[in-house]
């Protein structure tokens, strides 16, 4: 025991100093979006989202580490006939697009998710699951960035570059799951 | 006097381990299963309470093995599957499932004193190892730590039954994912060292 005894104590030690790994948490905090149209003639709309607007992002920011957890939801609908596969593309600072083009040229655009395909004519609510993995890996890096800075960006729904399409999203959420040390 | 029990109560744990010491060379190997319930994960702080630091009972089971290579210290390297629940959340109107980890870890636990031996005995314990969490769209692999404190009795020669209380956590980067975890076992000694009886 007396040569071996602290051995126990020793790594316990050690395992509470890593403290912040110990006082920590995974806190979901969810955006609702405003519904959006994404006609490829007549034009796109986009969203402005503030972070500093939920409390619970506002409670947290200074604590964020990373993110664990991320899903856009909704129920996407095709007005078109044909399939249609839905992308949603960020710019980093805030911006009011009426076009895609216009989107397109935007030099702080990234792509963050997608594509999630809506069959011709169909309404389709995404699962959680699936919208996990849609994410892109400049979107996810993009999205922490904002989220540990100013936590003001614009999101857009659009259709594939150079095709007809036609859909609505309606009951829209960003869901984001931070880690953050307590 | 709250300060002093618990002092005393560690000191008791501790000399329990101690005294379970036995001899070196003795080897068992075990099974073991029970629940995981997982801590302050994807919580929402604006309806916060309490109870919501926990997060749905998911099970654990795995396999291990004791030996006691040095005195006082007995090392166990485990393997353990766990599995933890869908949660389903209502956004904007729609009910969504998000589905829970599939996880699977290895290491190795360093225990004061035996888990094993006669009479009814505790042991404090910590461990290391390396914990996969997986579900659709996200993993984690990382380093895993863990302690805890078991009760062992042994019902019939060369057999233990464990109970095991631990708090686990997955280190990611500056934060972890963390869990309790509750667990029986059942241990049966294989080799009996220098010194056994």
């Amino acid at each position: 025991m007396r040569r071996y005894g602290w051995t126990i104590p020793a790594l316990a030690l050690g395992l509470l100093a890593a403290g912040c790994i110990l006082t920590s948490g995974q806190i979901q905090v969810s955006f609702d979006l405003p519904n959006f149209t994404a006609n490829s003639a007549t034009g796109i709309d986009g969203a402005t989202i503030d972070l500093n607007s939920q409390k619970e992002y506002q409670d947290n920011k200074e604590k964020l580490k990373d993110l664990s957890d991320l899903a856009v939801l909704g129920k996407f609908t095709n007005n078109s006939s044909s399939a249609v596969n839905v992308e949603v593309w960020m710019t980093t600072t805030p911006s009011s697009h009426l076009t895609e083009s216009a989107l397109m040229n935007d030099p702080t655009r990234v792509k963050l998710w997608g594509p999630f395909q809506v069959g011709p004519s169909a309404t389709k609510v995404i699962d959680w699951n699936a919208s996990a993995q849609l994410f892109t890996t400049a979107g996810k890096a993009a999205l922490l960035s904002e989220a540990k800075g100013d936590g003001n960006f614009s999101l857009y729904a659009v259709g594939p570059a150079g095709v007809a399409y036609d859909f609505g999203v309606a009951n829209g959420a960003l869901v984001l799951v931070i880690d953050v040390g307590i | 006097m709250r300060r002093s029990l618990t002092l005393t109560l560690f000191a008791l744990i501790l000399a329990s381990g101690a005294a379970q010491a036995g001899p070196v060379g003795d080897i068992s190997v075990g099974v073991f299963g029970g629940l995981s319930i997982p801590v302050l994960q994807d919580v929402s702080t604006s309806s916060f309470s309490p109870g919501d630091a926990f997060g749905a009972t998911g099970s654990q089971f795995g396999m291990r093995a004791a030996i006691h290579a040095i005195p006082v210290i007995t090392f166990e390297p485990y393997y353990a599957k766990s599995k933890y629940k869908d949660r389903d959340e209502t956004i904007g109107g729609i009910t969504y499932t998000r589905k829970g980890f599939d996880g699977k870890s290895y290491g190795l636990n360093a225990i004061l004193g035996k888990p094993e031996g006669t009479g009814i005995h505790f042991f404090p314990y910590v461990g290391i190892g390396k914990t996969k969490l997986e579900r659709t769209g996200q993993e984690i692999n990382k380093t895993g730590y863990n302690f805890g404190l078991g009760l062992g009795i042994s019902p019939a020669p060369k057999l233990s039954v464990q109970v095991r209380g631990e708090f686990a956590m997955v280190a990611t980067g500056d934060t972890s994912r963390k869990f309790t975890n509750a667990t029986v076992g059942l241990s049966y000694s294989l080799a009996s060292g220098k010194g056994s009886k």
